[in-house]
C-alpha cells in the first residue's frame, strides 16, 4: 500500500517548520488523526448551518437535521446493522457500554446472574460491569489470558449462567487475543446464544482496521468511538440490535427523547431517540459521517490489513535486536494474522523514560498502563510501551522509532 | 543529546550517592505510584530538628528516582522546617527541565514522601 497519497490529506503529519522533526504518529490505538475532509465537514457545519436538530423548522435547523440522520444511515452501513433504529449516537466506546449496564443490565440481570469478560478488558469494559455486579449482586467470571499463547484460554470456560458475555474484539494493549481470524469468539458468541444470553462486543480498536459486520459478528450490542476511526473526539456509536429494543430503559431522561410530557408524567420516544437525551454531539457526528465517507473513498481493508501487518513485523523485528527488550503482544511469527499494535517494556528502563526520550523527536507512542491496570498486574511489569499503527504510518515512522529507540537504551541503560 | 535527560539528572539516576539503607531511622515513609509503578522510600535521620542523614530505596523512571536524589542533596544538613516549605516549583527548579502535567506527577512523588516521612515523625 503506497500510503504516500493518502498521508497528504492529514494536514498534522505535514512538516510544521523546517527546525521541526515531522510528527511520527504511533499512537493510533489512543487516537487517530482527522483528515482535512472531517475538519473541513465540521467547520463547514459550524460556518454554514448550525442549528439543533429535530427542533427548529428554518433551514439550517431542517439541513443540520437532515446530516444528522444522514450520518445515522451511513454508519448502519458501515456497520451492516439491518435498521437507522438500531444506531445511537453516545459520546463514546465509554458511555455506550455505561449506557447498556444501566438501561439494559439494570432491567434485564438478576441476581446470580453471569456476566462473563475477558481478562484483558480495558477499564471502560470492565468497571460498568463491576458496578453493575456489586449493585445488582451478579456474579463475574473472567476468561483467562495465557501468557505463553498469548492468547485468550477458552477452555474449561463455564457458561452455566452467562447471561451477557462483554469482550473487546481486540485489546488496546494486546491487539488480538482470539483465533487468528476470531473463529474461537464466534463459536462462543454462538454457544452464549444457544443458552440465551447476549453479546456485547467493544470494538473500539478494531473499527479502524477490520471491517465490522454486526450481523455476521452476531453481536447484540456493539460499542465504537469516531475519534479512533479518524473522526472527532465527543461522538460515538452503540448499535443496539432490534430484537433487544423493548428490554430498554431511558438511560438518561431530558429533552428529545420524549413523546409526551406532562406536570405529572411522561412517555418515552422510539428507539433510537429513547437513547439520545438532550442536544447530540451534532457536530461529532457530522464529522464521524465524514470520516467515514474518508475511509470508504481511501482505504480498503484487504489492504490496510496487509500493510499495517508489514509494519508491526518490520518492528518487531528490530526490537528483537535491541538489548532488554521484552515484547508483550503475540509477535505472529507462523502466522500472517492481522497486527496493529506492539507492546513491550524494557528491563532497566522505565516505559515513561522511553516515551519521553521519543517524545522529544516528535515520536508519539503510549507508555504507562493502558487503562488496563488488572492486566498489567497480571502480567507483573510496572508499565508498558505501546506502539500502535493505522493507515498513514510508513516504513520510515518504524524506522525512526527504532534509531530513537537505541538512543534512549543507550542513554538510559 | 537529549534536553530532557540532561547530564546531572543521568547521575542521580544512576548513580545517587543517597541511594542507600539507614538501619535505624527516626522515620521513614513509602509511596507507591499505582498508576506507573513509580515506588520511593525515604529514611531519614533527624537530631535537633536537623536532617543528619538521609536515604531511599525506590523503583521507576529517571525523573522519579533523580527528583527525589536531588531533594535528598538539598535537605540533607537542614531543619525540618526548611524542608517542609519546599513546594513543587522548587522541586521542577531543582531538577531543571520542563515537565508537562503528566511528568511533573514523577517529579513530585518524592517531595510528597519526604515530607509526609518528617510529617509522621513529628506525630510520634
Amino acid at each position: 500500500m503506497n500510503n504516500t497519497a493518502l498521508r497528504e490529506k492529514f494536514p498534522i503529519l505535514k512538516k510544521a517548520s523546517k527546525e521541526a522533526a515531522p510528527l511520527a504518529y504511533l499512537d493510533n490505538a489512543a487516537t487517530t488523526q482527522k483528515p482535512t475532509a472531517v475538519i473541513d465537514a465540521i467547520c463547514e457545519f459550524y460556518t454554514t448551518y448550525n442549528a439543533n436538530v429535530h427542533r427548529g423548522l428554518y433551514g439550517a435547523a431542517e439541513k443540520a437535521t437532515t446530516h444528522y440522520e444522514a450520518a445515522r444511515n451511513a454508519v448502519k452501513q458501515f456497520i451492516n446493522a439491518q435498521s437507522n433504529t438500531e444506531i445511537v449516537f453516545t459520546k463514546g466506546t465509554t458511555e455506550a457500554i455505561n449506557l447498556i449496564a444501566s438501561s439494559w443490565g439494570k432491567k434485564n440481570l438478576l441476581p446470580h446472574d453471569v456476566l462473563l469478560l475477558s481478562q484483558v478488558e480495558h477499564h471502560a469494559n470492565l468497571l460498568p460491569w463491576l458496578e453493575l455486579a456489586r449493585e445488582k449482586n451478579l456474579e463475574i467470571r473472567y476468561i483467562p489470558y495465557d501468557q505463553t499463547t498469548k492468547k485468550l484460554s477458552l477452555e474449561n470456560i463455564n457458561l452455566t449462567g452467562v447471561k451477557l458475555l462483554a469482550v473487546q474484539h481486540t485489546s488496546n494493549v494486546l491487539g488480538n487475543v482470539w483465533d487468528n481470524d476470531f473463529s474461537n469468539l464466534f463459536t462462543l458468541i454462538t454457544k452464549i446464544h444457544e443458552i440465551g444470553g447476549t453479546v456485547l462486543l467493544d470494538v473500539a480498536q478494531s473499527i479502524a482496521h477490520y471491517p465490522i459486520d454486526v450481523q455476521k459478528l452476531k453481536a447484540d450490542f456493539l460499542a465504537f468511538s469516531g475519534h479512533k476511526l479518524y473522526g472527532p473526539t465527543g461522538v460515538g456509536v452503540l448499535y443496539v440490535k432490534s430484537s433487544h429494543h423493548k428490554e430498554l430503559v431511558p438511560y438518561q431522561v431530558g429533552g428529545s427523547m420524549i413523546s409526551h410530557v406532562s406536570y405529572e408524567r411522561a412517555s418515552w420516544a422510539a428507539m433510537p431517540h429513547l437513547l439520545e437525551a438532550g442536544t447530540p454531539p451534532i457536530a461529532g457526528v457530522i464529522g464521524l459521517h465524514a470520516a467515514i465517507n474518508f475511509i470508504n473513498t481511501n482505504i480498503s481493508f484487504p489492504a490496510l490489513a496487509q500493510h499495517e501487518t508489514a509494519l508491526c513485523k518490520a518492528l518487531i523485528t528490530g526490537l528483537n535486536t535491541l538489548p532488554g527488550i521484552h515484547i508483550v503482544t503475540d509477535t505472529g511469527d507462523s502466522t500472517n494474522a492481522h497486527q496493529h499494535i506492539v507492546s513491550f517494556y524494557h528491563d532497566t528502563i522505565h516505559a515513561h523514560d522511553i516515551a519521553s526520550c521519543l517524545g522529544e523527536k516528535n515520536i508519539a507512542v503510549r507508555a504507562g498502563n493502558h487503562c488496563v491496570q488488572p492486566l498489567i498486574a497480571l502480567l507483573k511489569i510496572p508499565a508498558l510501551v505501546r506502539i500502535s499503527v493505522g493507515a498513514y504510518t510508513t516504513l520510515h515512522d518504524i524506522t525512526l522509532v527504532l534509531q530513537a529507540l537505541a538512543e534512549a537504551i543507550n542513554l538510559l541503560r | 543529546m537529549s534536553s530532557l535527560y540532561h547530564d546531572e539528572l543521568i547521575e542521580h539516576y544512576k548513580k545517587s550517592p543517597h541511594r542507600k539503607v539507614i538501619t535505624n531511622p527516626s522515620t521513614f515513609y513509602g509511596e507507591l505510584n499505582p498508576s506507573c509503578g513509580d515506588k520511593i522510600e525515604v529514611m531519614l535521620v533527624i537530631n535537633n530538628n536537623v536532617i543528619t542523614d538521609i536515604g531511599f530505596q525506590g523503583s521507576g523512571c529517571v525523573i522519579s528516582q533523580a527528583a527525589i536524589s536531588m531533594l535528598c542533596d538539598t535537605v540533607l544538613g537542614k531543619n525540618i522546617d526548611a524542608a517542609l516549605k519546599l513546594g513543587h516549583d522548587e522541586v521542577l527548579q531543582l531538577i531543571n527541565i520542563e515537565l508537562g502535567p503528566v511528568r511533573s506527577k514523577c517529579a513530585l512523588l518524592g517531595l510528597q514522601v519526604l515530607q509526609q516521612s518528617i510529617i509522621s515523625w513529628q506525630k510520634k
